[in-house]
């Protein structure tokens, strides 16, 4: 299976590597210092018991790659209108586009552009960073991938993505139901990663304030609310096990968005907290926490602003 | 005059500074490295309009000072636990104190163990900061709008104006002083909690509609805690604060600076107020409340590693 991964970043970086070392023919398109760093070492990746270095190809011009059998793609949502035009001409008639993004909204956006049968939609459990140029670490044990079909099918082209995956070490899992998958990871991390960046303060230090708890339990009852309206009903049970999941993580673990905020870097914001409010407002439900995450934030969706 | 100004920070050590160089007997209260250097090498303000240095007393001890005629009372608000009953080596039959802290609960917390007829509710406008120890910068000069509860111009009241007059500070004796404070705790209440969760300037912050409209939200409903509350409020007062923040020059308010730099803050007098003062009246304050919650975490400063 030829594979190009789309953003060499701290999910795209360790499911890249984990391919390649699979024996698969991984091409990876980055750019800037991190480009220039894998092609002049190979892509290291540091995992929680080991490390190894994938010798993988890396260009910052998808034309050298060509139509491929699979494009993953794990740019940051803020890329999309750049980077979603750029992977043509690895888009081919049997080339399938599994998007791991955060948010509810990539395999729409991606879809427009190349149909949307093309399209898988997927979302990553995983914990990753680049912590210099050419070194992703991996701090989640296993990663940890979910897509599937928009229809729900069990595809001979999803099967063929899982097994590739299942040999590369990611465990891969093929959704009945993505859109309630999808829906389900908004549901814990748009108010975690959100509460979080505002608050400058990992989401589990957040929650052990009740003041903090109870303000992350009403803004994942706001995603709960517009998710049910919009068609992904949601249940008391699911909005608790949203909250069990955010007290389960480790003190101290940030959020991928308020590390970004923290290290003055673009912002995911649309994605993650955008969506909830433009999302809410289609189907007439009120999030005024979103609103107020989104107008707190917004000046710092390109990187820190001139004036702090 | 015998004054002692409680807090040489950035307000009282302005406020110090000048009524020193006019010529009244002023004792500052200061602590740390700031208090050494004053002692040492005076005080030194700059301020838009010149700059100047002037020699002060300065001690970290009230019960140093004796009795005084007028006590500045200038702390941040999160020290008022520990400092108010240390005043009371200050405070005559014939003391008054004028506070000029933020928030609209100062005046009780003194008047509380100091007896309510000796305070006087005030505020004070004006960006200024400690520089470096002994140093005390004024980007916007100070402004000071006070009062007795009981409407009355009563002899104090105007003593204390002519002081601060001469002292070459704007001030202006207030019929409401309750209305004067509210006034600048709604506006310093959004504010503040804004630019201290957004980690941006006001200046900034104001160029985006979705900011300046949960801008307009806060103060609405702080606002309606004050009517409700039975303060005299202008209903327009939102969008004239709107008006006279985008006519402000680039500043940092003092909770952001706090809030930046890992310092304690004074939420608990501001967005913390609105949500406790909403709360007793039945008036819900969802974008306080929101602000408190992620604010709170950091209310008591990043403790110092050493």
């Amino acid at each position: 299976m030829k594979i190009a991964v789309m953003g060499a970043g701290g999910i795209g970086g360790c499911c890249g590597s984990l391919l390649a070392r699979a024996g698969f023919d991984v091409s990876l398109i980055a750019r800037g210092s991190h480009l220039a760093a894998i092609k002049e070492q190979g892509l290291q990746l540091v995992q929680p018991d080991g490390e190894f270095t994938a010798d993988i190809a890396a260009t910052d011009d998808p034309s050298q790659v060509g139509p491929v059998d699979l494009v993953l793609f794990a740019v940051k949502g803020q890329q999309n209108s750049v980077a979603i035009p750029l992977i043509k001409p690895m888009v081919g008639d049997n080339t399938t586009v599994l998007t791991i993004q955060n948010g509810v909204e990539s395999a729409e956006q991606i879809g427009k552009e190349y149909g949307a049968d093309r399209v898988l939609p997927g979302s990553a459990y995983l914990l990753s960073n680049i912590i210099s140029p050419g070194v992703i670490r991996q701090i989640s044990p296993v990663p940890r991938v979910a897509f599937g079909e928009s229809n729900g099918d069990r595809s001979e082209r999803a099967v063929a993505i899982q097994e590739a995956f299942a040999k590369a070490g990611i465990e891969a899992e093929i959704s009945g139901d993505i859109n309630k998958a999808l829906w389900s990871k908004l549901l814990y991390n748009s108010p975690a990663n959100g509460m979080a960046s505002a608050a400058r303060l990992s989401p589990r230090d957040l929650v052990e304030f009740p003041e903090g708890a109870a303000m992350v339990k009403a803004a994942v009852q706001e995603v709960a609310s517009v998710g049910t309206a919009y068609g992904i009903p949601f249940s008391e049970e699911d909005v608790q096990g949203a909250l069990d999941l955010i007290a389960a993580r480790p003190m101290g673990a940030r959020g991928s968005m308020q590390a970004d905020l923290e290290a003055g870097r673009p912002l995911e914001l649309e994605a993650i907290v955008g969506a909830v409010g433009r999302i809410g407002r289609r189907v007439n439900v009120a999030t005024p926490i979103f609103d107020m995450l989104y107008a707190l934030l917004l000046p710092h969706v390109d990187g820190a602003p001139e004036n702090h | 005059m015998r004054i002692a100004v409680v807090g040489a920070g950035g307000v009282g050590g302005c406020i110090g500074g000048l009524l020193t160089k006019a010529g009244n007997d002023v004792w500052l209260i200061a602590r740390g490295e700031h208090l050494k250097a004053m002692q040492t090498n005076g005080l030194r303000l700059v301020r838009p309009g010149g700059e100047f240095t002037v020699p002060v007393n300065a001690t970290g001890d009230p019960a140093e000072i004796g009795l005084v005629d007028l006590v500045l009372f200038t702390v941040k608000t999160m020290q008022n636990r520990q400092i108010i009953t240390s005043l009371r080596p200050l405070v005559g039959p014939k003391t008054s104190v004028l506070t000029l802290q933020n928030g609209v609960e100062s005046h009780e917390q003194l008047g509380a163990v100091l007896g309510s007829q000796c305070v006087l509710p005030g505020a004070y406008w004006a960006s200024s900061y400690i520089k470096s120890p002994g140093v005390i910068v004024e980007s916007i000069e100070a402004r000071i709008s006070f009062g007795e509860l009981d409407d009355a111009e009563s002899l104090r009241a105007l003593d204390i104006r002519k002081v601060l007059r001469d002292a070459g500070i704007e001030t202006e004796l207030s019929p409401d002083p309750m209305e004067v404070l509210w006034r600048k705790f709604i506006v310093l209440s959004s504010a503040a909690g804004m630019t201290s969760a957004a980690q941006t300037r006001m200046s900034e912050l104001l160029k985006f509609p979705d900011a300046r409209k949960m801008f307009c939200d806060a103060m609405a409903e702080a606002l309606i805690v004050g009517l409700t509350r039975g303060i005299n409020l202008p209903d327009n007062l939102v969008q004239e604060s709107l008006a006279y923040m985008d006519g402000l020059p680039d500043f940092q308010n003092s909770m952001h600076s706090d809030y930046e730099n890992g310092r304690p803050t004074e939420l608990d007098a501001l967005s913390g107020a609105v949500v406790r003062l909403g709360k007793q009246v039945g008036v819900p304050t969802p974008v306080h409340r929101f602000l408190y919650s992620i604010l709170l975490p950091h209310k008591d400063g990043i403790p110092d590693p050493d």
